[in-house]
Protein backbone atom coordinates (compact mmCIF):
# COMPACT_ATOMS: atom_id res chain seq x y z
CA UNK A 1 0.00 0.00 0.00
CA UNK A 2 1.00 3.68 -0.72
CA UNK A 3 1.74 6.03 2.34
CA UNK A 4 -1.27 7.93 0.47
CA UNK A 5 -3.24 4.83 0.93
CA UNK A 6 -2.21 3.82 4.47
CA UNK A 7 -2.72 7.27 6.09
CA UNK A 8 -6.16 7.48 3.84
CA UNK A 9 -7.75 4.19 5.99
CA UNK A 10 -6.48 5.85 9.18
CA UNK A 11 -8.39 8.15 8.83
CA UNK A 12 -11.82 6.38 8.24
CA UNK A 13 -10.35 3.75 11.15
CA UNK A 14 -10.19 6.68 13.28
CA UNK A 15 -12.76 8.79 12.27
CA UNK A 16 -10.98 11.92 11.94
CA UNK A 17 -9.65 14.47 9.12
CA UNK A 18 -5.69 14.41 8.25
CA UNK A 19 -4.72 15.76 4.86
CA UNK A 20 -0.37 16.29 4.35
CA UNK A 21 0.88 19.10 5.00
CA UNK A 22 5.02 19.82 4.50
CA UNK A 23 6.83 19.70 7.05
CA UNK A 24 9.01 22.65 6.40
CA UNK A 25 7.16 25.04 4.22
CA UNK A 26 3.49 23.88 5.63
CA UNK A 27 2.04 24.16 2.55
CA UNK A 28 -1.26 21.83 2.09
CA UNK A 29 -0.66 19.06 -0.68
CA UNK A 30 -4.20 17.85 -1.40
CA UNK A 31 -4.30 15.74 -3.44
CA UNK A 32 -0.72 14.35 -2.44
CA UNK A 33 2.60 14.31 -4.79
CA UNK A 34 5.83 12.36 -3.29
CA UNK A 35 7.72 16.42 -3.45
CA UNK A 36 6.16 19.54 -2.48
CA UNK A 37 4.52 21.66 -4.59
CA UNK A 38 5.37 24.71 -2.42
CA UNK A 39 9.19 24.02 -1.60
CA UNK A 40 9.97 21.11 -3.53
CA UNK A 41 10.98 19.36 -0.12
CA UNK A 42 9.94 15.45 0.28
CA UNK A 43 8.62 15.41 4.04
CA UNK A 44 4.70 15.77 4.78
CA UNK A 45 3.52 15.63 8.29
CA UNK A 46 -0.82 14.29 8.41
CA UNK A 47 -1.89 16.96 10.00
CA UNK A 48 -5.79 17.03 11.62
CA UNK A 49 -8.28 19.60 10.58
CA UNK A 50 -11.83 20.01 11.63
CA UNK A 51 -14.83 17.60 9.88
CA UNK A 52 -16.25 20.75 8.49
CA UNK A 53 -16.41 22.79 5.01
CA UNK A 54 -18.74 23.83 2.45
CA UNK A 55 -20.69 22.51 -0.04
CA UNK A 56 -19.51 22.67 -3.68
CA UNK A 57 -21.87 20.81 -5.56
CA UNK A 58 -23.67 17.47 -5.57
CA UNK A 59 -25.05 14.83 -7.80
CA UNK A 60 -27.60 11.84 -7.28
CA UNK A 61 -25.69 9.11 -8.68
CA UNK A 62 -27.97 6.46 -10.68
CA UNK A 63 -26.00 4.40 -11.78
CA UNK A 64 -23.18 3.03 -9.64
CA UNK A 65 -19.65 3.52 -11.48
CA UNK A 66 -17.59 2.24 -8.24
CA UNK A 67 -17.15 -1.52 -8.70
CA UNK A 68 -18.58 -1.65 -5.04
CA UNK A 69 -21.38 -2.06 -3.02
CA UNK A 70 -23.29 1.68 -2.45
CA UNK A 71 -26.33 0.25 -0.76
CA UNK A 72 -29.64 1.46 -1.80
CA UNK A 73 -29.69 3.51 -5.49
CA UNK A 74 -29.19 6.26 -6.04
CA UNK A 75 -27.72 7.67 -3.63
CA UNK A 76 -26.43 11.87 -3.33
CA UNK A 77 -22.90 12.59 -3.59
CA UNK A 78 -21.34 16.12 -2.94
CA UNK A 79 -18.09 17.44 -3.05
CA UNK A 80 -17.19 19.44 0.43
CA UNK A 81 -14.78 22.47 0.24
CA UNK A 82 -12.90 21.93 3.67
CA UNK A 83 -12.43 24.58 6.17
CA UNK A 84 -9.02 23.62 7.67
CA UNK A 85 -7.55 23.29 4.04
CA UNK A 86 -8.08 25.79 1.32
CA UNK A 87 -9.22 25.08 -2.11
CA UNK A 88 -9.05 21.27 -0.84
CA UNK A 89 -12.10 19.42 -1.66
CA UNK A 90 -13.25 16.04 -0.57
CA UNK A 91 -16.42 13.57 -2.19
CA UNK A 92 -18.95 13.13 0.72
CA UNK A 93 -22.50 11.18 0.93
CA UNK A 94 -25.38 12.99 1.57
CA UNK A 95 -27.75 11.35 4.59
CA UNK A 96 -30.66 13.39 4.03
CA UNK A 97 -33.80 13.11 2.13
CA UNK A 98 -34.03 15.34 -0.83
CA UNK A 99 -30.96 17.10 -2.47
CA UNK A 100 -32.89 19.53 -4.21
CA UNK A 101 -33.10 21.73 -0.64
CA UNK A 102 -29.07 21.32 -0.47
CA UNK A 103 -27.53 25.08 -0.68
CA UNK A 104 -24.43 25.58 -2.22
CA UNK A 105 -21.45 27.08 -0.33
CA UNK A 106 -23.65 26.27 3.01
CA UNK A 107 -21.65 24.96 5.93
CA UNK A 108 -21.35 21.24 6.36
CA UNK A 109 -20.79 19.18 9.46
CA UNK A 110 -18.98 16.12 8.10
CA UNK A 111 -19.66 12.37 9.94
CA UNK A 112 -18.02 9.18 9.47
CA UNK A 113 -21.18 6.44 9.04
CA UNK A 114 -20.98 2.85 8.19
CA UNK A 115 -22.37 2.40 4.18
CA UNK A 116 -22.78 -1.28 3.66
CA UNK A 117 -20.30 -2.18 6.80
CA UNK A 118 -17.55 0.79 5.98
CA UNK A 119 -16.72 3.92 7.08
CA UNK A 120 -17.73 6.87 4.78
CA UNK A 121 -17.55 10.27 4.98
CA UNK A 122 -21.12 11.65 5.19
CA UNK A 123 -23.21 15.30 5.74
CA UNK A 124 -26.71 16.13 6.68
CA UNK A 125 -27.61 19.21 5.73
CA UNK B 1 9.23 26.68 -45.48
CA UNK B 2 6.81 23.74 -47.27
CA UNK B 3 3.25 24.47 -46.78
CA UNK B 4 1.18 21.21 -45.22
CA UNK B 5 -2.24 20.48 -46.08
CA UNK B 6 -3.94 17.27 -45.45
CA UNK B 7 -3.60 14.99 -48.63
CA UNK B 8 -5.92 11.84 -46.92
CA UNK B 9 -8.07 11.40 -44.85
CA UNK B 10 -10.01 7.71 -43.73
CA UNK B 11 -12.54 5.96 -41.62
CA UNK B 12 -13.72 3.37 -40.04
CA UNK B 13 -17.08 4.95 -39.39
CA UNK B 14 -18.38 4.20 -35.35
CA UNK B 15 -20.67 1.58 -34.61
CA UNK B 16 -21.77 0.83 -31.34
CA UNK B 17 -20.08 -3.13 -31.41
CA UNK B 18 -17.90 -3.98 -34.46
CA UNK B 19 -16.53 -7.14 -32.98
CA UNK B 20 -13.13 -5.98 -34.49
CA UNK B 21 -10.65 -4.92 -32.84
CA UNK B 22 -8.98 -1.43 -32.91
CA UNK B 23 -5.73 -2.31 -34.29
CA UNK B 24 -8.01 -4.01 -36.95
CA UNK B 25 -10.29 -0.71 -37.46
CA UNK B 26 -6.73 1.07 -37.80
CA UNK B 27 -5.17 -0.58 -40.56
CA UNK B 28 -8.42 -0.72 -42.17
CA UNK B 29 -8.51 3.30 -41.97
CA UNK B 30 -5.40 4.21 -42.50
CA UNK B 31 -5.34 2.28 -45.82
CA UNK B 32 -8.15 4.28 -46.97
CA UNK B 33 -6.16 7.18 -45.66
CA UNK B 34 -2.98 6.14 -48.01
CA UNK B 35 -5.20 5.52 -51.07
CA UNK B 36 -7.39 8.84 -51.19
CA UNK B 37 -3.86 10.30 -50.63
CA UNK B 38 -2.17 8.24 -53.78
CA UNK B 39 0.38 7.89 -51.77
CA UNK B 40 1.96 3.93 -50.46
CA UNK B 41 2.76 2.96 -46.91
CA UNK B 42 6.52 3.70 -48.15
CA UNK B 43 5.69 7.48 -48.51
CA UNK B 44 5.30 7.56 -44.95
CA UNK B 45 8.14 9.29 -42.83
CA UNK B 46 6.36 10.25 -39.73
CA UNK B 47 3.65 8.81 -37.30
CA UNK B 48 2.23 10.77 -34.47
CA UNK B 49 -0.08 9.10 -31.74
CA UNK B 50 -1.51 9.69 -28.71
CA UNK B 51 0.23 8.39 -25.93
CA UNK B 52 -2.26 6.45 -23.54
CA UNK B 53 -4.68 4.69 -25.44
CA UNK B 54 -2.94 4.59 -28.16
CA UNK B 55 0.01 2.88 -27.09
CA UNK B 56 -2.23 0.35 -25.30
CA UNK B 57 -4.50 -0.48 -28.04
CA UNK B 58 -2.66 -0.07 -31.40
CA UNK B 59 0.90 0.58 -30.63
CA UNK B 60 3.07 1.14 -33.82
CA UNK B 61 5.46 -1.18 -34.00
CA UNK B 62 2.35 -3.61 -34.56
CA UNK B 63 0.28 -1.68 -36.78
CA UNK B 64 3.41 -0.71 -39.06
CA UNK B 65 3.80 -4.51 -40.33
CA UNK B 66 -0.23 -4.24 -40.90
CA UNK B 67 -0.80 -1.21 -42.54
CA UNK B 68 2.82 -1.37 -44.63
CA UNK B 69 4.28 1.20 -42.96
CA UNK B 70 8.36 0.65 -43.49
CA UNK B 71 10.03 3.74 -43.96
CA UNK B 72 9.23 6.03 -41.19
CA UNK B 73 11.83 8.10 -40.07
CA UNK B 74 10.03 9.74 -36.52
CA UNK B 75 7.56 8.26 -34.57
CA UNK B 76 6.10 10.47 -31.58
CA UNK B 77 3.34 10.42 -29.07
CA UNK B 78 1.51 13.58 -27.63
CA UNK B 79 -0.09 14.26 -24.17
CA UNK B 80 -3.56 11.92 -23.24
CA UNK B 81 -6.35 11.54 -25.32
CA UNK B 82 -8.68 14.01 -26.72
CA UNK B 83 -6.14 16.75 -26.50
CA UNK B 84 -3.51 15.04 -27.79
CA UNK B 85 -5.23 12.99 -30.80
CA UNK B 86 -5.46 16.93 -32.02
CA UNK B 87 -1.93 17.59 -30.90
CA UNK B 88 -0.80 14.79 -32.60
CA UNK B 89 -2.84 16.27 -36.22
CA UNK B 90 -1.34 19.53 -35.27
CA UNK B 91 2.11 18.15 -34.63
CA UNK B 92 1.88 16.69 -38.17
CA UNK B 93 1.28 19.64 -39.17
CA UNK B 94 4.13 21.12 -38.11
CA UNK B 95 6.33 18.57 -38.94
CA UNK B 96 5.44 18.75 -42.67
CA UNK B 97 5.77 22.50 -42.82
CA UNK B 98 8.82 22.27 -41.17
CA UNK B 99 10.29 20.72 -43.81
CA UNK B 100 11.46 17.45 -42.06
CA UNK B 101 9.39 15.08 -43.42
CA UNK B 102 7.33 15.28 -46.65
CA UNK B 103 4.55 13.26 -45.33
CA UNK B 104 3.25 12.50 -41.69
CA UNK B 105 0.27 10.18 -40.47
CA UNK B 106 -1.83 10.32 -37.72
CA UNK B 107 -4.13 7.45 -36.68
CA UNK B 108 -6.36 6.93 -33.48
CA UNK B 109 -8.87 3.68 -33.25
CA UNK B 110 -10.94 2.97 -30.38
CA UNK B 111 -13.15 -0.06 -29.44
CA UNK B 112 -14.44 0.77 -26.37
CA UNK B 113 -17.94 -0.40 -27.77
CA UNK B 114 -16.52 -3.94 -27.79
CA UNK B 115 -14.35 -3.49 -24.72
CA UNK B 116 -15.86 -3.76 -21.21
CA UNK B 117 -14.15 -0.78 -18.53
CA UNK B 118 -13.75 1.96 -21.45
CA UNK B 119 -13.41 5.61 -20.43
CA UNK B 120 -14.78 4.63 -16.64
CA UNK B 121 -11.80 2.36 -16.25
CA UNK B 122 -9.29 4.58 -17.88
CA UNK B 123 -10.39 7.05 -14.73
CA UNK B 124 -10.97 4.27 -11.98
CA UNK B 125 -6.83 3.30 -12.25
CA UNK B 126 -6.22 7.14 -10.85
CA UNK B 127 -4.59 6.67 -7.79
CA UNK B 128 -6.34 9.04 -5.86
CA UNK B 129 -9.71 8.29 -7.50
CA UNK B 130 -9.42 4.79 -6.48
CA UNK B 131 -8.46 5.45 -2.67
CA UNK B 132 -10.65 8.82 -1.61
CA UNK B 133 -13.01 8.99 -4.60
CA UNK B 134 -14.79 5.40 -5.75
CA UNK B 135 -15.07 4.58 -1.56
CA UNK B 136 -16.96 7.35 -0.97
CA UNK B 137 -19.53 6.55 -3.88
CA UNK B 138 -17.78 9.11 -6.58
CA UNK B 139 -16.69 7.47 -9.32
CA UNK B 140 -17.50 7.77 -13.33
CA UNK B 141 -17.05 10.74 -15.18
CA UNK B 142 -20.45 10.99 -15.50
CA UNK B 143 -20.38 12.20 -11.87
CA UNK B 144 -17.50 15.05 -12.86
CA UNK B 145 -20.05 16.41 -15.67
CA UNK B 146 -23.11 15.75 -13.46
CA UNK B 147 -20.78 18.16 -10.01
CA UNK B 148 -19.92 20.97 -12.80
CA UNK B 149 -23.39 21.13 -14.22
CA UNK B 150 -24.76 21.79 -10.97
CA UNK B 151 -22.26 24.53 -9.79
CA UNK B 152 -22.95 25.83 -13.31
CA UNK B 153 -26.32 26.22 -12.38
CA UNK B 154 -25.82 27.57 -8.80
CA UNK B 155 -23.56 30.43 -10.04
CA UNK B 156 -25.65 31.27 -13.34
CA UNK B 157 -29.37 31.22 -11.33
CA UNK B 158 -30.92 28.65 -12.79
CA UNK B 159 -34.02 27.03 -12.02
CA UNK B 160 -34.00 23.58 -12.14
CA UNK B 161 -36.70 23.67 -15.29
CA UNK B 162 -34.04 26.20 -17.19
CA UNK B 163 -31.14 23.65 -16.41
CA UNK B 164 -32.86 20.69 -17.58
CA UNK B 165 -34.05 22.83 -20.87
CA UNK B 166 -30.30 23.94 -21.51
CA UNK B 167 -28.92 20.69 -21.58
CA UNK B 168 -31.68 19.21 -23.93
CA UNK B 169 -31.45 22.19 -26.43
CA UNK B 170 -27.35 20.66 -27.00
CA UNK B 171 -28.08 17.26 -26.75
CA UNK B 172 -31.19 17.57 -29.47
CA UNK B 173 -28.69 19.88 -31.66
CA UNK B 174 -26.35 17.09 -31.30
CA UNK B 175 -29.12 14.32 -32.37
CA UNK B 176 -30.16 16.46 -35.11
CA UNK B 177 -27.05 17.02 -36.91
CA UNK B 178 -26.13 13.04 -36.11
CA UNK B 179 -29.90 12.69 -38.11
CA UNK B 180 -28.46 14.30 -41.02
CA UNK B 181 -24.95 12.28 -41.35
CA UNK B 182 -25.51 8.90 -42.82
CA UNK B 183 -22.33 7.45 -40.83
CA UNK B 184 -23.82 9.21 -37.42
CA UNK B 185 -24.56 5.89 -34.83
CA UNK B 186 -27.84 7.82 -33.84
CA UNK B 187 -29.90 8.32 -36.88
CA UNK B 188 -33.18 9.56 -34.97
CA UNK B 189 -33.49 12.81 -33.64
CA UNK B 190 -34.81 13.65 -29.72
CA UNK B 191 -37.79 15.49 -28.51
CA UNK B 192 -38.10 17.05 -25.42
CA UNK B 193 -40.69 14.73 -24.18
CA UNK B 194 -38.28 11.60 -25.42
CA UNK B 195 -35.58 13.07 -23.49
CA UNK B 196 -37.26 13.40 -20.35
CA UNK B 197 -38.04 10.25 -20.62
CA UNK B 198 -34.33 8.70 -21.07
CA UNK B 199 -33.15 7.39 -17.19
CA UNK B 200 -30.79 9.66 -15.06
CA UNK B 201 -27.25 8.66 -14.99
CA UNK B 202 -25.58 11.40 -12.65
CA UNK B 203 -28.28 14.21 -11.83
CA UNK B 204 -28.80 16.34 -13.70
CA UNK B 205 -27.15 14.05 -16.68
CA UNK B 206 -29.19 11.80 -18.25
CA UNK B 207 -28.11 8.59 -20.27
CA UNK B 208 -28.41 10.78 -23.57
CA UNK B 209 -26.39 13.47 -22.12
CA UNK B 210 -23.20 10.88 -21.76
CA UNK B 211 -21.07 10.41 -25.08
CA UNK B 212 -22.13 7.10 -27.04
CA UNK B 213 -19.70 4.00 -26.66
CA UNK B 214 -18.12 2.96 -29.56
CA UNK B 215 -15.71 1.37 -32.01
CA UNK B 216 -14.18 3.31 -34.63
CA UNK B 217 -10.90 4.44 -36.24
CA UNK B 218 -9.39 7.80 -38.04
CA UNK B 219 -6.48 7.87 -39.69
CA UNK B 220 -5.28 11.39 -41.20
CA UNK B 221 -2.32 11.89 -44.12
CA UNK B 222 -0.76 15.54 -43.97
CA UNK B 223 1.78 16.35 -47.29
CA UNK B 224 3.54 19.05 -48.17
CA UNK B 225 1.42 21.07 -50.36
CA UNK B 226 3.80 20.73 -53.54
CA UNK B 227 4.23 16.53 -52.75
CA UNK B 228 0.83 16.32 -52.37
CA UNK B 229 -1.12 13.82 -54.73
CA UNK B 230 -4.57 14.34 -52.72
CA UNK B 231 -7.37 15.29 -55.17
CA UNK B 232 -9.75 16.59 -52.94
CA UNK B 233 -9.79 20.59 -51.72
CA UNK B 234 -6.50 20.57 -49.77
CA UNK B 235 -6.69 21.95 -46.26
CA UNK B 236 -4.40 23.75 -44.10
CA UNK B 237 -3.96 24.24 -40.26
CA UNK B 238 -4.52 28.35 -40.02
CA UNK B 239 -3.41 28.62 -35.82
CA UNK B 240 -3.45 26.27 -33.46
CA UNK B 241 -2.37 25.96 -29.20
CA UNK B 242 -2.17 23.62 -26.33
CA UNK B 243 -2.87 24.60 -22.99
CA UNK B 244 -2.98 22.97 -19.38
CA UNK B 245 -3.52 23.50 -15.68
CA UNK B 246 -0.67 21.98 -13.50
CA UNK B 247 -2.18 19.61 -12.03
CA UNK B 248 -2.19 15.69 -11.75
CA UNK B 249 -5.15 14.58 -14.31
CA UNK B 250 -6.55 12.51 -10.94
CA UNK B 251 -7.34 16.19 -9.35
CA UNK B 252 -9.03 17.93 -12.29
CA UNK B 253 -12.88 17.46 -11.84
CA UNK B 254 -13.06 17.60 -7.88
CA UNK B 255 -10.17 19.69 -6.84
CA UNK B 256 -10.03 22.25 -9.71
CA UNK B 257 -10.45 26.11 -8.03
CA UNK B 258 -11.97 27.07 -11.30
CA UNK B 259 -14.88 24.50 -12.14
CA UNK B 260 -16.72 24.69 -13.68
CA UNK B 261 -14.58 27.24 -15.86
CA UNK B 262 -11.77 25.59 -18.04
CA UNK B 263 -9.08 27.90 -18.02
CA UNK B 264 -6.74 25.72 -20.19
CA UNK B 265 -10.06 25.78 -23.18
CA UNK B 266 -9.86 29.31 -22.41
CA UNK B 267 -6.31 29.71 -23.06
CA UNK B 268 -5.21 27.52 -25.64
CA UNK B 269 -8.09 28.91 -27.77
CA UNK B 270 -7.27 32.72 -27.44
CA UNK B 271 -3.65 31.78 -28.61
CA UNK B 272 -5.00 29.77 -31.37
CA UNK B 273 -7.01 32.66 -33.15
CA UNK B 274 -4.17 34.90 -32.30
CA UNK B 275 -2.34 32.82 -34.12
CA UNK B 276 -4.85 32.78 -36.97
CA UNK B 277 -5.40 36.47 -37.05
CA UNK B 278 -9.10 35.34 -36.82
CA UNK B 279 -11.76 35.98 -33.66
CA UNK B 280 -14.50 33.80 -32.41
CA UNK B 281 -17.41 35.44 -34.85
CA UNK B 282 -15.11 34.30 -38.02
CA UNK B 283 -15.55 30.60 -37.55
CA UNK B 284 -18.01 28.63 -39.86
CA UNK B 285 -18.46 25.98 -37.20
CA UNK B 286 -16.94 24.45 -34.30
CA UNK B 287 -16.18 20.66 -33.07
CA UNK B 288 -15.95 20.56 -29.23
CA UNK B 289 -15.33 17.65 -27.31
CA UNK B 290 -18.67 17.06 -26.40
CA UNK B 291 -18.09 14.27 -23.65
CA UNK B 292 -21.36 15.58 -21.91
CA UNK B 293 -23.96 17.88 -22.84
CA UNK B 294 -23.16 20.66 -19.99
CA UNK B 295 -19.49 20.08 -21.58
CA UNK B 296 -20.71 22.19 -24.68
CA UNK B 297 -21.80 25.07 -23.06
CA UNK B 298 -18.76 25.18 -20.97
CA UNK B 299 -16.39 25.50 -23.79
CA UNK B 300 -18.79 28.04 -25.83
CA UNK B 301 -18.30 30.06 -22.92
CA UNK B 302 -14.38 29.59 -22.77
CA UNK B 303 -14.26 29.54 -26.40
CA UNK B 304 -15.37 33.08 -25.75
CA UNK B 305 -18.63 32.28 -28.43
CA UNK B 306 -20.73 33.46 -25.62
CA UNK B 307 -20.51 34.91 -22.16
CA UNK B 308 -20.63 33.23 -19.24
CA UNK B 309 -23.87 32.26 -18.59
CA UNK B 310 -25.60 33.12 -21.76
CA UNK B 311 -24.70 29.32 -23.30
CA UNK B 312 -28.28 27.99 -22.49
CA UNK B 313 -29.82 31.51 -24.51
CA UNK B 314 -27.49 30.41 -27.89
CA UNK B 315 -28.39 26.67 -27.63
CA UNK B 316 -32.09 27.98 -27.27
CA UNK B 317 -31.73 29.73 -30.53
CA UNK B 318 -31.45 26.59 -32.03
CA UNK B 319 -27.60 28.01 -33.34
CA UNK B 320 -26.07 24.83 -32.33
CA UNK B 321 -28.09 23.19 -35.51
CA UNK B 322 -25.55 22.53 -39.22
CA UNK B 323 -27.70 25.28 -40.42
CA UNK B 324 -28.02 27.65 -37.36
CA UNK B 325 -25.87 30.59 -36.72
CA UNK B 326 -22.94 28.90 -34.74
CA UNK B 327 -22.79 25.56 -36.08
CA UNK B 328 -21.40 22.83 -33.33
CA UNK B 329 -20.13 19.24 -34.04
CA UNK B 330 -21.71 19.10 -37.69
CA UNK B 331 -21.44 15.71 -37.41
CA UNK B 332 -22.85 14.46 -34.54
CA UNK B 333 -20.31 14.73 -32.03
CA UNK B 334 -19.86 12.10 -29.36
CA UNK B 335 -23.08 12.13 -28.02
CA UNK B 336 -25.26 11.43 -31.47
CA UNK B 337 -22.33 10.33 -34.42
CA UNK B 338 -19.67 8.04 -32.10
CA UNK B 339 -16.81 8.08 -29.37
CA UNK B 340 -14.22 8.78 -31.33
CA UNK B 341 -12.38 11.26 -28.47
CA UNK B 342 -12.03 13.96 -31.14
CA UNK B 343 -11.04 12.11 -33.93
CA UNK B 344 -14.34 12.06 -35.73
CA UNK B 345 -14.67 16.08 -34.93
CA UNK B 346 -11.02 16.88 -37.27
CA UNK B 347 -12.40 14.79 -39.83
CA UNK B 348 -15.47 16.35 -39.63
CA UNK B 349 -13.32 19.48 -39.99
CA UNK B 350 -12.31 18.81 -43.19
CA UNK B 351 -15.13 17.95 -44.48
CA UNK B 352 -17.04 20.85 -44.42
CA UNK B 353 -13.78 22.40 -45.73
CA UNK B 354 -13.71 20.22 -48.74
CA UNK B 355 -17.45 21.00 -48.80
CA UNK B 356 -18.03 17.63 -48.69
CA UNK B 357 -20.28 17.16 -45.73
CA UNK B 358 -23.52 15.90 -48.00
CA UNK B 359 -27.05 16.47 -45.63
CA UNK B 360 -25.26 18.30 -43.58
CA UNK B 361 -22.79 21.23 -45.33
CA UNK B 362 -22.29 24.26 -43.32
CA UNK B 363 -22.63 26.64 -46.53
CA UNK B 364 -19.02 27.30 -47.72
CA UNK B 365 -17.40 26.36 -44.74
CA UNK B 366 -13.79 28.55 -44.95
CA UNK B 367 -12.50 28.00 -41.38
CA UNK B 368 -13.16 25.26 -39.07
CA UNK B 369 -12.35 25.18 -34.74
CA UNK B 370 -11.96 21.77 -33.08
CA UNK B 371 -10.76 21.62 -29.52
CA UNK B 372 -10.36 18.69 -27.06
CA UNK B 373 -9.67 17.92 -23.66
CA UNK B 374 -12.44 19.69 -21.29
CA UNK B 375 -10.63 19.59 -18.21
CA UNK B 376 -6.86 19.83 -17.29
CA UNK B 377 -5.81 20.30 -20.53
CA UNK B 378 -7.00 21.86 -23.85
CA UNK B 379 -5.69 21.43 -27.75
CA UNK B 380 -7.53 23.92 -30.17
CA UNK B 381 -7.02 23.90 -33.86
CA UNK B 382 -8.40 26.27 -36.30
CA UNK B 383 -8.48 24.62 -40.24
CA UNK B 384 -8.56 26.66 -43.10
CA UNK B 385 -9.72 25.74 -46.81
CA UNK B 386 -7.28 26.47 -49.50
CA UNK B 387 -8.86 27.47 -52.83
CA UNK B 388 -7.16 25.82 -55.65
Amino acid sequence: MSNFEVQWQKNLEEGVLRLPQCGACKQWNWYPLPVCRGCGKTDFIWTEIPLSGTLFSWTRVHRNFTGQDMGPMPYTVALINLDGVPGARVPARFMGENPLSLQLDHSVNLVYQQIQGKPVLCFNS
Amino acid sequence: MPKAIVSGVGEFHPVRKSGQSAEALITHAISAALSEANLGGDDIGAVITESSLTSQMAPFDRIAPMAGLNRVQLTLQTTPVGAGILGAVATAFDLVGSGKVNHALVYFGVDWGTTPNGPTGYHAGMEAKKIVEAPAGFAGPPLYFGIAARRYQHLHGLTELQLQDMLWHVVEAMRFNAQHNPHAQKQDGLSKEAYLDKPMIAEPLRSVDCSLLSDGAVAIVISRSDLSKGQCCPVELAGWAYDYEPLPDMDFYTQSPWLPDLPAARRSSGKAFAAAGLRPEDIDAYQLYDCFSIAVIMQLEALGVCVPGQGRELCASGALHFNGSVPVNTHGGLLGHGYLLGAGHVVEAIRQLRHEAIGRQVENAQTVFVGAGPGRQYSSLIFRRVER
